[in-house]
């Protein structure tokens, strides 16, 4: 009888090079990363707008900082110690908790010509609706224009739901996204409350 | 400026004496590959981590040291002793141009304040006379070590994931400077793993690498171009495996040169009349604005607003602050970055270098996938600069034929 060689199912594969071997590995980890780097996206990429609209009153005690505004179709106003500002509202960017906005067809209070004008609003995810709980974030920046001086102004109150408030003016304020990381560390120097539409902020002794 | 004078020193022949006489020349290309290994390891993983990554920006809390500076003095050093074991590896013409590149890179670095093409040269350097298959490896792993680790701890929340809105749709950067960076990193470490596995019988993971990269470019980055780079790529890796009917892709080495000298050059002339001569009623010039973002119209403004091409180069302005609420105004192109920024001596010296590669790839490595892998690049360098960091895949590892020459190992055997 004549033997033929016989065929198996699976070839003998040879040996792999720890070169081989690290190269699997890492791609399949990298597989891996792009796996969680969907599922990040997924979960923080889509902006759910439709909670935004109501009002909220920033207080320091009885005192009114600032106030702001918003409807169903992001018009918003915005007032606080440099005036009252109106405009529409769109999105800008986002992080895991926030929204940026930036402000569009700005009018100031008076005759005062916006142009060059920049507002952006940093609101929680959760919106006016929510337990107000989150990053609060106001910028204003007018540019000089020869006889109007210009000015910068900026805000950021980050409201934790354990009841305590980080705040930071406007000598704190820097690139917005790592002047919030450096807002995080510092100590709290407030508690709040929320009476309706009010978050009232009392100092800590 | 240490590079050119060691290399000097070397012809001038103390040091290479002096390193000839303690060690043979077996162990001396050895250790010599070693640290060229080594450099570019260092620097592929240092630039994605601390760089393109946010992980610079959050060790700034643990450590007062810039850990890219550090990392770049590492991998420094480690070329300068690459080169200095790896003597007489270069014949005079080419040790010349090399001299002059070297000078005209550092006088753009110093105008311009950045040092990634002098760094990345230096780097070059001490490749002459490497593997090419082995640097291709080495890139091939340490890129995917970094870019897989970002990624992961991006996603996990460890490091911070910047947001943008590139095309009307919310993104995030997944621990990257930017969703294109983080694009183009992956094509870049897609064409590595192309072309190490061309020849092996895990080719397919390569492809499905690229296609599952495809994907997330266009849905989680909004890179499109990448995304469409990622595809082509994968196209290229399965028409390059074909092998029906005894039909094979085979390349004449002319053929070769001539596509890989003419696309890049037609490309960049494109570009740089499009940034110069920029015609807002040319249908060319407006078709080129509508695929690539109108990346020329953004081009022509830098070249108006800061006096067009210039010599030597020029430190970059950036004129968009993020999150500011200020029009986004950047030169988002390659070929047009460097002659605004870099200059056009650095422009040249770059094109000759390319053109030497070109010219002194040998025959056995012109194979389909490195054709497409370079044309590949350079189709992304018109609408990234990311090729002229020289911490890219082929830009990089294709250029070091330039120095290598006819030295290059596989020619030798």
């Amino acid at each position: 009888m004549i033997k033929r060689n016989r065929r198996v199912m699976f070839t003998r594969f040879p040996r792999l090079s720890r070169y081989d071997f690290a190269l699997y590995v890492l791609s399949g980890v990298f597989f891996l990363a792009l796996l969680f780097a969907s599922v990040f996206g997924l979960r923080y990429g889509n902006v759910d707008e439709s909670v935004i609209p109501g009002k909220i009153a920033f207080c320091e005690d009885e005192r009114v900082l600032s106030v702001i505004e918003i409807d169903e179709s992001m018009n918003a106003r915005v007032s606080c110690s440099w005036g009252t500002i109106r405009g529409k509202l769109r999105m800008y960017g986002a992080e895991t908790d926030s929204v940026l906005y930036a402000m569009e067809d700005i009018l100031f209070e008076g005759s005062v010509d916006p142009k060059g004008a920049i507002v952006m609003l940093r609101v929680p995810r959760t919106g006016l609706q929510g337990d107000f709980v989150g990053p609060w974030m106001m910028y204003y920046s007018y540019p000089a224009d020869g006889d109007v001086p210009g000015r910068v102004y900026g805000d950021w109150l980050f409201v934790r739901p354990d009841g305590t408030v980080l705040g930071g003016g406007q000598s704190d304020f820097n690139v917005m996204t790592a002047q919030r990381r450096e807002l995080e560390k510092k100590s709290s120097t407030w508690t709040w409350t929320r009476s309706g539409e009010r978050l009232v902020m009392e100092p800590v002794e | 400026m240490v590079t050119f004078f060691i290399i000097w020193t070397d012809k001038g022949c103390f040091l290479s004496r002096m390193v000839k006489g303690v060690f043979s020349e077996d162990y001396r290309t050895c250790i010599a590959s070693f640290f060229a290994a080594c450099a570019l390891a260092i620097y592929v993983v240092a630039q994605i981590l601390f760089r393109f990554g946010t992980v610079g920006l959050s060790a700034k809390n643990y450590t007062a040291v810039d850990l890219n500076v550090l990392a770049e003095q590492l991998v420094m050093t480690c070329s300068i002793l690459s080169i200095i074991l790896r003597c007489n590896c270069m014949e005079k013409k080419t040790f010349l141009i090399c001299a002059i590149s070297l000078c005209v890179l550092f006088l753009s670095s110093v105008r311009t304040d950045m040092n990634y093409l002098s760094c990345g040269f230096v780097l070059l350097l001490s490749f002459a006379g490497e593997d090419f298959d082995r640097l291709c490896n080495v890139y091939l792993i340490s890129s995917l070590a970094s870019i897989a680790m970002v990624i992961l701890l991006s996603s996990l929340g460890q490091l911070y994931s910047y947001d943008a809105i590139p095309n009307g749709r919310l993104v995030f950067s997944y621990g990257f400077n930017h969703p294109n960076t983080a694009g183009a990193l992956i094509f870049n470490m897609l064409c590595a793993m192309t072309f190490v596995l061309w020849n092996r019988r895990a080719w397919p993971i390569a492809c499905f690498m690229a296609v599952a990269g495809c994907f997330f470019s266009y849905w989680f980055l909004s890179a499109r171009a990448d995304a469409i780079l990622d595809t082509l790529l994968a196209l290229s890796c399965l028409i390059g495996h074909l092998r029906l009917f005894r039909f094979r892709i085979r390349l004449s080495k002319r053929l070769y040169r001539l596509v890989l000298l003419c696309v890049p050059l037609t490309l960049l002339t494109v570009m740089l009349f499009a940034s110069s001569f920029y015609d807002g009623t040319n249908s060319l010039i407006l078709f080129l604005d509508k695929i690539t973002n109108i990346r020329p119209l953004h081009a022509h403004n830098y070249f108006v607003r800061n006096g067009g091409f210039s010599i030597l180069g020029r430190p970059y302005i950036r004129a968009s602050y993020y999150h500011t609420g200020l029009p986004f105004q950047n030169v988002d192109s390659g070929y047009c970055f460097l002659p605004l920024v870099y200059g056009i001596g650095s422009m040249i010296v770059l094109m000759l270098s390319y053109a030497v590669s070109v010219i002194n790839v040998p025959e056995s490595k012109c194979n389909f996938a490195l054709l497409t892998i370079v044309l590949l690049s350079a189709f992304l360098m018109v609408v990234e600069p990311f090729g002229l960091n020289l911490a890219s895949c082929f830009p990089m590892l294709f250029l070091s034929y330039a120095v290598g020459g006819k030295v290059m190992r596989d020619d030798v055997i």
